[in-house]
């Protein structure tokens, strides 16, 4: 039911290769993707989130507006496991919801909003927002194509904070593919023997990936396996 | 004792199993419990239903990527991970075709020879895989690993639970609204990779194998009458005040 969402992603990151960076273009690609005016990544530092790029500074302005006020589609969506729809931003309800930022919404001419949340176990990383100028609600089949795109601005977060600041297209494909599970046992290992949380974990075993030049998947099983212990010093 | 009461009923020696499991099966979907649960609980009970000796459940991610998602022995598990790395064997054939794939002969000359000889290995000598499928719509498969043949009457009632797995992702809506079923893939992939992490909490804990710590967690479960996902949402977030704390803290079991 799903089958070729992720090379279609692929395809067009793939296709906007230039100068910016990959957060940039998972922006571009996202407005492409979902059919939207504009798109936003934002990122949780230190438990707060801070806006990082835009496919404008209009949208960060407003990704900004809600970390200021506190309230808004991208907010709640970093508190949520769930994507957070704002399917029109000048009703009762939306209104009611979000009395500060709805109306600096729509004062800028956006009516709709769409915030994927990207976690990782139950912590946030950040969201990716979807800002539309209508009423509009995103197909079902945009829908999903937001939650695939969440899972590679996930992956590319989760390498930024490893020490890989830049990460080619593939590395960030790439840990969606078949060994997801093992991954995440391994972050389980790692974070009860150095008692760290589990995104902890998970960055210091794609720091030794990255750092030692190996797959995330053999690193994984080696510490599944208890060939391999990362130590508590090692940064 | 009159006529009537001593006579005998005859039975299929699993269908009082069986019928506890549909039950089951009823009451978590219409309590609108977790996939992760449901599925999770489809498997084991799938090997006290079926002469089957283990089974499990995969499921197309929305990126469109296998994912194992519950699996009821350590050698199940290894089984559909090889089929989808190797992108071969029965599993991988029956997600991709939406076919009921079964193969009980196992050749190292046939369809899949590396997957044969792994299951061989692992002493089964049959594999049957069923599609979790509706309206024409796959979204993963039952396996089933046996160590002999399935009577037809059989894979009739492994249908019907890969039928009942089908519709706890679409929530018992019987029109297929693809964001639903999105939602609830990908929800229900996410709280495996939850459990994951809490397998490696406990195994890393307790220095014992990511199975055993898996039993470990399901006893609590259990014992604690919470479901697995929130057993595992405690040990990831280390949360003392949780039921389960006191169970997961001490080597005793």
């Amino acid at each position: 039911m799903f089958e070729g969402r992720m090379a279609k992603i692929a395809a067009l990151l793939e296709g906007s290769m230039d100068d910016s960076s990959l957060a940039q273009r998972i922006c571009d690609v996202g407005k492409v993707l979902l059919s939207v005016e504009g798109m936003s990544l934002s990122i949780v530092v230190h438990r707060v989130l801070n806006s990082d790029v835009g496919t404008s500074k209009e949208y960060m302005f407003l990704d900004e507006q809600q970390f200021t006020f506190g309230q808004g589609p991208t907010f709640d969506a970093s508190l949520s496991e769930n994507p957070v729809e704002a399917s029109n931003l000048d009703s009762y309800g939306d209104r009611n919801r979000w009395p500060i930022f709805a109306p600096i919404a729509s004062s800028k001419g956006i009516h709709s909003i769409t915030a994927y949340p990207l976690r990782s176990g139950n912590e946030s990383l950040g969201v990716i927002t979807a800002y539309r100028k209508s009423h509009l609600e995103l197909l079902p089949s945009e829908y999903v194509d937001g939650l695939t795109l969440g899972v590679v601005a996930s992956n590319l977060l989760l390498m930024k904070l490893s020490g890989n600041i830049d990460p080619d297209l593939q590395e960030i494909l790439g840990p969606t593919m078949q060994d997801q599970s093992i991954i995440h046992l391994a972050s389980g290992m790692v974070a009860e023997q150095l008692n760290i949380t589990i995104i902890e974990a998970m960055v210091r075993i794609r720091a030794h990936a990255y750092k030692t030049d190996q797959p995330l998947s053999l690193v994984s099983n080696k510490i599944i396996n208890r060939e391999l212990q990362l130590d508590a010093e090692e940064k | 004792m009159s006529a009537v009461d001593s006579k005998v009923i005859p039975e299929l020696p699993e269908s009082g199993s069986l019928a506890r499991t549909f039950v089951d099966l009823a009451q978590s979907l219409s309590s609108g419990q977790d996939s992760y649960e449901v599925l999770s609980m489809l498997s084991q009970r799938t090997v006290e239903v079926l002469p089957v000796a283990s089974s499990g459940i995969l499921i197309t991610d929305q990126a469109g990527v296998l994912q194992v998602i519950a699996a009821s022995s350590p050698s199940a598990h290894l089984l559909d991970l090889f089929q989808i790395q190797n992108e071969e064997g029965p599993c991988f054939e029956c997600c991709k075709t939406g076919e009921a794939i079964s193969d009980v002969l196992l050749s190292e000359n046939g369809a899949w020879p590396r997957y044969s000889a792994l299951a061989r290995k692992h002493g089964y000598t049959a594999t049957y895989a069923l599609p979790l499928r509706s309206k024409g719509v796959v979204l993963g498969a039952l396996n089933l690993f046996a160590q002999m043949e399935l009577s037809l009457e059989r894979l009739l009632v492994a249908q019907t639970l890969a039928d009942a797995a089908t519709l706890s992702l679409l929530q018992l809506d019987p029109v297929m609204d693809l964001e639903i079923v999105a939602r609830k893939v990908f929800f229900t992939i996410e709280e495996r990779n939850i459990v994951e992490q809490a397998k490696g909490m406990i195994s890393q804990r307790f220095e014992v194998t990511a199975d055993v710590a898996f039993e470990r967690i399901r006893q609590t479960s259990k014992q604690t009458s919470c479901h697995i996902i929130e057993v595992a949402r405690a040990i990831i977030s280390r949360d003392i005040d949780h039921p389960s704390f006191a169970h997961l803290s001490t080597d005793s079991l």
